[in-house]
């Protein structure tokens, strides 16, 4: 489902966030991308989401070739992904039910589908009674689940993730989890980058390790990738 | 149609959740828009007298020796103009200056002959426009046994050239006040771009396309710009009616008010002013957009 061969990034102050990546991921796995700060973890994810672009090497996303994308069908690419962040990235002063309407509007949905579609997550989510919440209010671990609520409203066939567990305690984290663990099951290619071990033993995935923006390790057959 | 009538209600909520903050600019455009239209029907006024005055209705056609009157009547009646004749003997013509020269006594005593016998023609006054005098002059001007043609034809070039300095100014003031009112707009949509910076980065992250996130803008605008011409259109009648009432009370004139063609092609001008600012505006802001991850 996402192919990467021989992908190099590099910043715009010239030093290189990811060197010579080859990585192959099939349609629903979960993967964990961990590594130390610098490690080029985020990088990665935002490759997948084209927010950066590959300076070399190809990027492919259910066989297509998104490492070249113009602005415009970049848009038409994150449809088909969701993106969770560390920091949530919310709109504090909104309610709960205006942070998930976001995504749908850009499909011009009426109302009606727009609330059912909304209701339906939040129940899943069992956060139903915080619709109309401002979220400057909600808990971290809250947030977070508003936050993977907003990334999943769409139904994306790609979910990523930047650290979805390290600004909550370890009862939410395992909710948060829980989540992303249960939507991995359903099909969906869950892509987490994240420093915490506990929920790596906790919830088994294949992992893959990066270091200076190297793949180090994949565990996928359990290798240590040579001349790492 | 579904697209346009998100947008349209999202500009307008956009233009509402900003009126408060807005207003400041809203009537800068507004003042600059009534400044603008006053000068205008000022200008407009004034033209419009200068066509008058200029396109004088009477031409006076001097006869070569030995044309008699008759046959050059005959010749300007194929002209077929709306217009009426007085021929003038030249005891006429004597009796005419000393009409319009009440206090001068000299010529009392001039021998008639040496007044010119001319035919006076008055076109008509709902046939009197758009330049109409001046080429049946120089119509005139080339009829056999015609020797000269007068028409106030010093007084008309005069006033025209006063009439293409006006018009150049309008232009003028027409460009400053485009671009004043494009910058204008241009801001207060930058600055409820950076209200919402944080929601249009999480719009981007989800997939929105750039229709998506600058329609609603360029209707915002729309609707910011309609406000102000609506409130300038207003002060403008109220401006026309106070000079009307109360300036030119006594002087027997009043303001030639532009036709409703006029402000509506303003308005036109004006949509079209500030549709291309928002654009400019929304399109540089998205590209200098950074990633929601950078935020």
């Amino acid at each position: 489902m996402v192919e990467l061969h021989k992908v190099d990034v590099v910043y715009e102050d010239g030093t290189k966030g990811l060197k010579d990546l080859d990585i192959h991921i099939d349609r629903g796995e979960l993967i964990y991308i961990t590594g130390n700060s610098g490690a080029g973890k985020t990088s990665l994810l935002r490759l997948l989401y084209g927010d950066l672009m590959p300076a070399r090497g190809v990027v492919k996303l259910e066989k297509k070739n998104i490492g070249h994308l113009k602005s415009a069908n970049v848009a038409y690419l994150r449809r088909d992904i969701g993106v969770v962040f560390q920091d949530f990235k919310l709109l504090e002063d909104e309610t709960v039910y205006d942070n998930l309407k976001l995504p749908l509007e850009i499909f011009y949905l009426n109302k009606t589908i727009i609330q059912e579609r909304i209701y339906s997550l939040l129940k899943q989510l069992d956060l139903f009674t915080h619709r109309d919440f401002l979220v400057r209010k909600l808990s971290g671990g809250e947030k977070q689940r508003i936050a993977l609520a907003r990334a999943l409203i769409n139904d994306p066939m790609l979910l990523l993730a930047d650290e979805p567990t390290g600004n909550l305690d370890i009862k939410n984290a395992d909710k948060v989890m829980d989540i992303l663990l249960n939507k991995s099951k359903k099909g969906t290619t869950t892509l987490i980058a994240t420093h915490d071990k506990r929920i790596i033993k906790e919830y088994p995935g294949r992992i893959i390790y990066l270091e200076h923006g190297k793949l180090t390790y994949d565990s996928a057959g359990g290798r240590k990738i040579q001349n790492a | 149609m579904h697209k346009l009538k998100y947008a349209a209600i999202q500009g307008a909520i956009i233009f509402s959740k900003n009126l408060r903050k807005n207003l400041a600019s809203i009537l800068t455009i507004a003042t600059l828009l009534f400044f603008y239209l006053a000068v205008f029907s000022v200008n407009y006024s004034a033209s419009k007298a200068i066509d008058k005055v200029s396109d004088i209705k009477t031409i006076r056609i001097f006869l070569e020796e030995g044309v008699s009157q008759k046959e050059m009547l005959k010749k300007l009646s194929n002209l077929q103009m709306p217009a009426s004749y007085k021929s003038y003997t030249k005891s006429d013509a004597k009796q005419r200056v000393l009409r319009l020269v009440p206090g001068a006594r000299n010529i009392q005593k001039l021998p008639d002959n040496l007044f010119p016998e001319f035919i006076e023609m008055k076109i008509a006054d709902y046939a009197a426009v758009n330049g109409l005098v001046l080429e049946t002059a120089y119509k005139i001007e080339k009829i056999g046994g015609v020797k000269t043609v007068e028409y106030g034809k010093r007084v008309g070039e005069k006033l025209g050239k006063i009439k293409r300095t006006s018009v150049l100014f309008m232009l003028f003031i027409s460009v400053l006040t485009g671009l004043s009112s494009a910058i204008i707009i241009f801001n207060t949509i930058r600055l409820s771009l950076f209200r919402s910076k944080r929601k249009i980065m999480i719009y981007k992250l989800v997939g929105a396309t750039r229709m998506f996130v600058t329609s609603p803008y360029l209707f915002s605008s729309l609707i910011e710009a309609s406000f102000a011409y609506v409130i300038a259109i207003f002060a403008n009648q109220l401006f026309i009616k106070g000079v009307e009432t109360y300036l030119l009370k006594d002087s027997y004139f009043l303001l030639f008010t532009p036709p409703a063609i006029i402000y509506i092609l303003f308005y036109l001008l004006l949509t079209f002013t500030a549709l291309f600012s928002a654009l400019f505006c929304v399109l540089s802001f998205l590209r200098r957009l950074r990633s929601l991850n950078e935020a």
